[in-house]
């Protein structure tokens, strides 16, 4: 948006002055930033087509590539000694054939803040460890200490990492649908969210199991006590009417299963 | 409910670690209310709450661990149904439900006949009998407004456990009971399966020995987790009166144990 308002003012101010500049012009750079008043980088933006920007000593970041070699311009610092040149989009433009880089030192390229791949060592890391889970994973049920089907669930979750992991492009691409800027994040939203699904899914089976234990340990009341009555270490119940007594009455109820249906 | 010389009553008397207690309240549900059968449920005391009951004459249901009040008193109520009683009272083993007001909750859930299927002792429709901590009374209030605006009744005591039901409240309880802190809840369920609630004026002992099932610390979660399950409770789906069969529609009961 700045970028458009900055050429959109740049017409306006180039048409107000009528000037068409018939040769190339000289552009100073002042400001060793890598945005704002005098850099580098709004050099390159406003400099016209064959430009020569000069750049005094000192360290500048490189910025606009894409400016740069359009517009085929000339870099020109203040000696190799004294000039240095920093590159933050990969430095791909300061090897463009059209671009001229006279009396000026270009430095290894900045870390990349906008490209939208993860770092190859970051890559690795990724597969090895996804590897390592899947490996523990299948141990696990070779062991029979994880049911297959939680299983298949981790290594489900597992594959997907890994297909994001490796097919950058696609997180790109994933990352441009969620609306997110840096792809590492998407992939951490994503983890994020499988993660808590699968926290979601244990505190519901969590729920099952103790409903099942509680089935379990009333039943087990239950049997305890019939056995104690029916080896008569407790009376059955009180007086005539007790409850163990009317087990074979009318009032006898089907007994319904009472685990499992 | 017509024959009443015949019912068959119970008492269920979830205790946990309360061998101080316990013998009394099976000694005073005898001498108060002689026609209750009386079974403990012995909720995985390490004490000799179960062998003191027994030897006062009750039916001890021995839980392998605790199971919390909830599945104690399930228990107690899968214990009536399988047992055919037609009655069936809750009376606390810690010695706070006086059980002189026993034939009082039976006379009450006989003559109510269609007014009440479950005959609970509120302590606050008078005097409680002892004083109630105020943190109690306040979280009491609350739990009061919202039920009787959910029942259109008024129900002055929702945390009273001193609670008598007939035969359609024990097949409503023993198939489906809430877990902890579940007296709320279980007015809530009686609600929604259009049982009808009826109060009694009762007092209450300041609890015996054994702890309160509610300490402070516990309360800020007792109060939220039942007013989640109250609020959750009305949006489920209205049930149909239980059938005799012992189901309702949704097929809720003990083994509501969905299949992986």
């Amino acid at each position: 948006m700045r970028r458009l308002l900055t050429i959109a003012l740049l017409l306006v101010v180039a048409s107000a002055a009528g000037a068409t500049p018939a040769s190339a012009a000289t552009i100073e750079v002042t400001s060793t930033e890598e945005a704002g008043e005098g850099t580098l980088g709004l050099a390159i933006l406003e400099a016209e087509f064959g430009d020569t920007i000069e750049i005094p000593p000192g360290e500048y970041p490189l910025t606009n590539g894409d400016d740069l070699t359009a517009k085929a311009l000339t870099l020109r610092g203040a000696g190799a000694e004294q000039t240095t040149i920093v590159p933050t989009g990969g430095g791909a433009a300061l090897d463009d054939p059209d671009v001229t880089v006279v009396d000026a030192t270009i430095a290894d390229p900045r870390q990349d803040d906008d490209d939208s791949s993860i770092e190859t060592k970051a890559q690795i890391v990724a597969l090895v460890a996804t590897l390592a889970i899947f490996l523990l994973v299948l141990d696990l049920v070779r062991r029979r200490r994880l049911a297959e089907r939680y299983a298949l669930l981790w290594m489900l979750a597992g594959v997907a990492l890994l297909a994001l992991a490796i097919w950058t492009d696609g997180l790109g691409v994933l990352a441009d649908l969620m609306g997110i800027q840096e792809p590492a994040n998407a992939i951490f939203i994503l983890a994020f969210g499988v993660v808590s699904v699968l926290l979601l899914h244990f505190s519901v089976a969590i729920t099952r199991l103790s409903e099942e234990t509680k089935i379990l340990a009333q039943e087990s009341a239950r049997l305890e006590h019939e056995l104690r009555v029916e080896r008569g270490e407790t009376p059955a119940g009180d007086g005539a009417s007790g409850p163990a007594g009317t087990e074979d009455d009318q009032h006898q109820r089907p007994v319904r299963p009472q685990s499992g249906e | 409910m017509t024959e009443t010389g015949e019912l068959r009553k119970l008492a269920i008397v979830p205790a946990y670690n309360e061998a101080g207690m316990v013998a009394r309240v099976v000694r005073d549900i005898g001498r108060h209310a002689p026609e209750f059968d009386v079974v403990v449920v012995d909720d995985g005391s390490t004490d000799a709450t179960a062998q003191l009951a027994e030897e006062e004459g009750a039916q001890v249901l021995r839980h392998p661990y605790n199971l919390g009040i909830g599945g104690a008193m399930q228990s107690g109520y899968k214990y009536a149904l399988r047992n055919g009683y037609d009655v069936a009272v809750q009376v606390d083993g810690d010695g706070q439900h006086k059980t002189e007001y026993l034939p009082e909750l039976l006379a009450a859930l006989q003559t109510s006949g269609d007014e009440g299927d479950m005959v609970y002792g509120s302590r606050f429709r008078g005097d409680p009998g002892y004083k109630v901590p105020l943190g109690r009374r306040i979280g009491n209030l609350i739990f009061s407004v919202v039920l009787s605006a959910i029942t259109r009744q008024r129900i002055t005591d929702p945390t009273s456990g001193f609670r008598m039901t007939n035969r359609r409240g024990i097949e409503l309880f023993a198939r489906d009971y809430p877990h902890d802190y579940p007296e709320v809840e279980a007015l809530l369920m009686l609600h929604a399966h259009r049982l009808r609630i009826h109060e009694v004026q009762v007092r209450m002992n300041a609890r015996g020995f054994g702890r309160s099932s509610i300490d402070y610390p516990r309360s800020a979660y007792y109060m939220v987790k039942v007013l989640l399950a109250l609020f959750v409770g009305l949006f489920r789906r209205r049930p149909t009166p239980i059938e005799a069969t012992g189901k309702d529609e949704h097929g809720i009961g003990p083994p509501s144990v969905p299949r992986g």
